[in-house]
């Protein structure tokens, strides 16, 4: 799940880097990736409560 | 490498004791070992004391295919091979990843910490590689080795709790980051304050000793 999403936050970075140069400069927004793989990895954890939880309701 | 049960799933673990490789899904975790459903299957069943031994090994050792722990560790001296060596190139990539992040970073900001974290994770690699293949060599053998690796990995608790606080801590850094870069506030200012990364790690590790039950 985090490979197609990180292609899609690299290329959207790339994108505006190139079609608005001087506002979105990839060398200022890169730290934007890490803020995405950070999100996707606590999103993950959650996800996983739910369903262990979930499953506890259907096993009762 | 992928599950040995489930071909489309990249492996997280192996099972110490035949040694396949495991995804997500498969690892069942028992007091800190990875195991598979089989092999504790067979464990409770009392078969694997006597019978694993005996036809076992003929089935594992074509999985291990011999990585020499000396070798993984020379190896591994070059960011990536070691885990290259094991046959972990999903590991290999996330080595690669880190360690040339963490050295752009430490070329990046004049903070002593990236420095600091680039060398612990140089000579994290050899070591990490030799005992991947020792615990693999020691595991074909049915002998079960509890690395000091895995006794790190222990300390930062389950692998969900990692998840949880691997991610915020990413997403902390990357906003810091990303408000530096937009002169929201001066990056050099903030990184003065480094040395607190390393209280914060201390107290940490203080609170995890006095919860531990004696």
């Amino acid at each position: 799940m985090l490979g197609p999403l990180l292609l899609i936050v690299i290329g959207v970075l790339f994108l505006l880097n190139n079609m608005y140069p001087g506002v979105f400069r990839f060398g200022k927004m890169w730290p934007v990736i890490l803020i995405v793989i950070g999100l996707s990895k606590v999103f993950e954890y959650f996800q996983g409560h739910q369903e262990k939880t979930d499953g506890k309701k259907e096993g009762q | 490498m992928n599950c040995f049960y489930h071909a489309e799933a990249p492996n997280v673990a192996f099972c110490i004791h035949c040694g396949r490789a495991l995804c997500n899904e498969c690892i069942r975790n028992v007091r800190g070992s990875v195991y598979c459903e089989p092999c504790l299957g067979d464990l409770i069943e009392g078969k694997a004391t006597t019978s694993s031994t005996a036809n076992g090994p003929t089935a594992r050792k074509e999985v291990i295919g011999g990585s020499n722990p000396g070798a993984a560790f020379a190896l591994g001296l070059i960011p990536g091979v070691g885990a290259i060596y094991n046959g972990e190139f999903v590991k290999a990539a996330v080595h690669i990843l880190i360690f040339g992040t963490l050295v752009s970073l430490s070329n990046a900001t004049d903070a002593a910490l990236f420095g600091l974290a680039c060398a612990a994770f140089y000579f994290y690699m050899p070591f990490e590689a030799y005992y991947t293949a020792k615990k693999r060599m020691l595991g074909a053998q049915g002998v079960m080795l509890e690395t000091p690796i895995d006794r790190l990995q222990q300390q930062f608790g389950s692998v969900e709790d990692r998840r949880l606080w691997g991610g915020i801590a990413l997403v902390v850094i990357g906003v810091v980051y990303l408000l530096g870069n937009l002169d929201v506030f001066d990056l050099h200012g903030i990184a003065r304050l480094w040395p607190v990364v390393l209280v914060v790690i201390g107290v940490w590790l203080l609170k995890k000793h006095q919860e531990r039950p004696v």
